[in-house]
């Protein structure tokens, strides 16, 4: 009822008597309210089945949806999933973001933020490790890598461990010399590449030929060049 | 008199220059075995590469960056030379056909097959101070589809192989290297 | 022939002793054969000069084994095609001796000159395919060296230029020069036959006519279909270099021909090669 029918009705209960007015107002709006809420109940009555059903959905889609979020904290549990720690990390957030309320999710979530934090402090404990390691024990780290490349069990595995080598240079441009002999103070060298170019040939050809014979680090510990001899 | 000591003296000096040049020019053995040696690495890693593209399993993408790599291997413009032993007349390839041709190949198992022998040949001088010589190599290709169709042949590969002394100047020093590039190769079928 | 299996069992002992080469993909097995095979002109002259060992290792100047005369004889007699060319074992015999001699051995020289490659190739001329011989030189430039074009057999010129021996008919008579050579008008109206009237020594110049149809695109390039080198490096023997791509151990780049010739029979040699006088 909006504000002009109020008006209308007061209008015309004024029109009738001025003393009954007020009863007769309040009488009028009981039956008009009686008739909407009689109204109003046959309309409930459809809503009611619309909505059970809905819920059927609902509940439908959230089973569902709490199965795939299993699935995937399950997966972000298996210690050969792919994914890098940040990516598994954006996962769980996404998870968590969802506000399930099931059980069984609520602990596999306890779960996966344990494991993930786990990673998370040996990743660092590593990266204080290989920011505070040797210049000696980054060129291992690094030979260690060039093996892993060469020798990949997959494409995806070659890949990651070319990541993982490159984090150890100032950039995938960095510049890589090899010397294919040496007498004397003459090198002679190959034509120069990338390091970035360098790994991707490792992994094409399976084959770590060239030994470490020189790197030169920046002021941050990191490669800037490297020289590489025939083994 | 005077003058003729002078003539004498410019001879001289320009012989000198002369030797001086041709020693220059001169590679010892060791050097050239490296340079050999990195020529050979080159042809290996075109094998490689032929593999890679002509696996059926090699994805598509895959396949097209490996044929980019596989490229950068060669002068511009090389070309293979192929010929059997039905059909002696020489085909001719630009290379990227030839690597085209190779992954579109309809096996769905390529197998190639290197023998363990090579010969590499001097190096030669020619007119623009690029170096060159000649790989042979023996490779067998096998080709299978799943209905048991087989094709098999042994070729013998004579790849031509350019080196040039080349110079760089990176962080203001300035390093010396050889340039290796695979040039023309012909391919012949033999009976092997 | 005792002595060439010999050389063989060495050459296939040391296939099988050859180790420690890098590995790439799947070797194959029997590889003697390919060992044993003379692979490229360039293995030719270091197998003939003893520049490599049976391993096919290079020989560099300053070691002993560089063109060692003993080794040299082992290998000369395996640088024949001993199955088909039918080569006079005396012949082959007395270049060898010759060649090994402890006085004054013989060696080629890649750079020495007096070699040159007939080409075989296939073109198409006015459409039509036709053989042309390419006579290729091997020219000392202030850098380097190249292979240049030195000359061209092709059969179509041939018969182009094909002159009557002893001509009655057609020529300019005598005084045509009273006439201001006004009979020119009537010779070249006939076009088959104009060569008669040119000098006894004309020659044409099939060279100067195979770049002038070419450049016309009268001539278009097909293939090369066979290479042959003819050898005249050597004092009084001249020698026939072919690839032979057979099975067995006798292949790969062969004397096909050796022929004891002083330097006038070189002459009429060359001369026969490059189609002059026949």
């Amino acid at each position: 009822m909006n504000k002009y029918q109020i008006k209308n009705l007061k209008n015309m209960s004024f029109q009738h008597t001025r003393t009954k007015s007020f009863l007769n107002v309040s009488n009028f709006l009981l039956m008009a309210l009686i008739v909407m809420v009689s109204l109003a109940g046959v309309g409930c009555k459809s809503q009611k089945k619309l909505a059970k059903e809905k819920e059927k959905q609902e509940a439908e889609a959230k089973a569902a949806r709490i199965e795939k979020v299993k699935q995937e904290l399950n997966a972000l549990l298996d210690d050969n999933n792919s994914m890098s720690l940040s990516e598994k990390e954006r996962a769980l957030q996404r998870i968590k973001d969802m506000n399930l309320d099931d059980v069984e999710v609520k602990a596999l979530i306890r779960q996966v933020e344990n494991k993930l934090a786990d990673e998370r402090a040996a990743l660092e404990k590593e990266n204080d490790r290989v920011s505070a390691d040797s210049p000696d024990a980054k060129i291992q780290r690094l030979g260690n890598y060039f093996n892993a490349v060469a020798n990949a069990s997959s494409t995806s595995a070659a890949n990651n461990s070319i990541q993982e080598a490159l984090s150890l240079f100032t950039s995938p441009d960095a510049l890589v010399l090899i010397i294919i002999s040496k007498s004397g103070s003459t090198k002679d060298y190959d034509r120069p590449t990338t390091i970035q170019k360098y790994l991707n040939y490792l992994k094409d050809q399976r084959k770590n030929i060239n030994a470490i014979d020189n790197v030169v680090f920046d002021t941050n510990g990191k490669i800037k060049e490297l020289e590489l001899i025939k083994k | 008199m005077k003058s003729l000591y002078k003539i004498l003296f410019v001879i001289l000096l320009s012989s000198s220059i002369q030797v001086n040049l041709f020693a220059q020019d001169e590679v010892s053995p060791e050097r050239k075995q490296a340079i050999d040696s990195l020529a050979l690495e080159k042809v290996k890693d075109l094998g490689k590469y032929i593999s890679i593209i002509g696996n059926k399993d090699t994805e598509f993408s895959e396949a097209n960056r490996v044929i980019e790599r596989a490229l950068e291997l060669f002068a511009d413009g090389s070309q293979m030379g192929v010929s059997s032993l039905s059909r002696p007349d020489v085909k001719y390839y630009g290379v990227r056909e030839y690597f085209e041709r190779l992954m579109a190949l309809n096996y769905d198992r390529v197998t190639i097959q290197w023998f363990n022998i090579q010969y590499i040949s001097d190096l030669e001088r020619q007119p623009d101070g690029k170096y060159v010589g000649v790989i042979t190599i023996y490779q067998r290709f096998q080709g299978e589809s799943d209905d048991g169709l087989k094709y098999m042949d042994t070729t013998k590969k004579d790849i031509t192989i350019y080196v040039e002394r080349k110079e760089t100047q990176i962080g203001g020093r300035i390093i010396g290297f050889w340039d290796v590039l695979l040039g023309d190769i012909r391919v012949t079928e033999t009976t092997t | 022939m005792k002595r060439l299996t010999g050389v063989f069992l060495l050459l296939i002992g040391f296939v099988i002793s050859s180790k420690g080469q890098q590995t790439i993909g799947t070797y194959l097995g029997d590889e003697s054969a390919l060992y044993a095979a003379t692979k490229q002109v360039n293995q030719f002259f270091r197998r003939f000069n003893s520049e490599e060992d049976l391993k096919g290792n290079r020989i560099y100047k300053g070691s002993k084994h560089f063109r060692n005369p003993k080794t040299r004889r082992k290998y000369l007699k395996v640088l024949f095609d001993n199955e088909t060319s039918q080569i006079n074992a005396d012949a082959k015999n007395g270049f060898i001796a010759q060649v090994t001699n402890g006085a004054s051995p013989f060696f080629l020289d890649f750079h020495g000159g007096e070699w040159f490659a007939e080409v075989r190739t296939k073109f198409l001329y006015h459409g039509k395919e036709e053989t042309a011989i390419l006579f290729m030189e091997l020219q000392e430039e202030k850098v380097g060296s190249k292979w240049v074009i030195k000359n061209v057999y092709f059969e179509p010129f041939v018969k182009l230029f094909e002159k009557e021996k002893e001509n009655k008919e057609k020529f300019l008579h005598p005084l045509s020069h009273e006439l201001a050579f006004m009979n020119l008008q009537r010779i070249f109206s006939d076009k088959s036959e104009v060569e008669e009237y040119t000098a006894n020594d004309f020659r044409p110049d099939h060279l100067s006519l195979f770049l002038f149809e070419i450049k016309r695109s009268s001539l278009e390039f097909k293939s090369v279909t066979d290479l042959t080198f003819h050898f005249f490096q050597a004092d009084n023997w001249y020698f026939e270099l072919k690839e032979f791509n057979r099975s067995g151990y006798n292949t790969g780049w062969l004397i096909a021909n050796l022929v004891k010739a002083n330097e006038q029979e070189k002459d009429l040699l060359r001369k026969y090669i490059y189609f002059e006088n026949r």
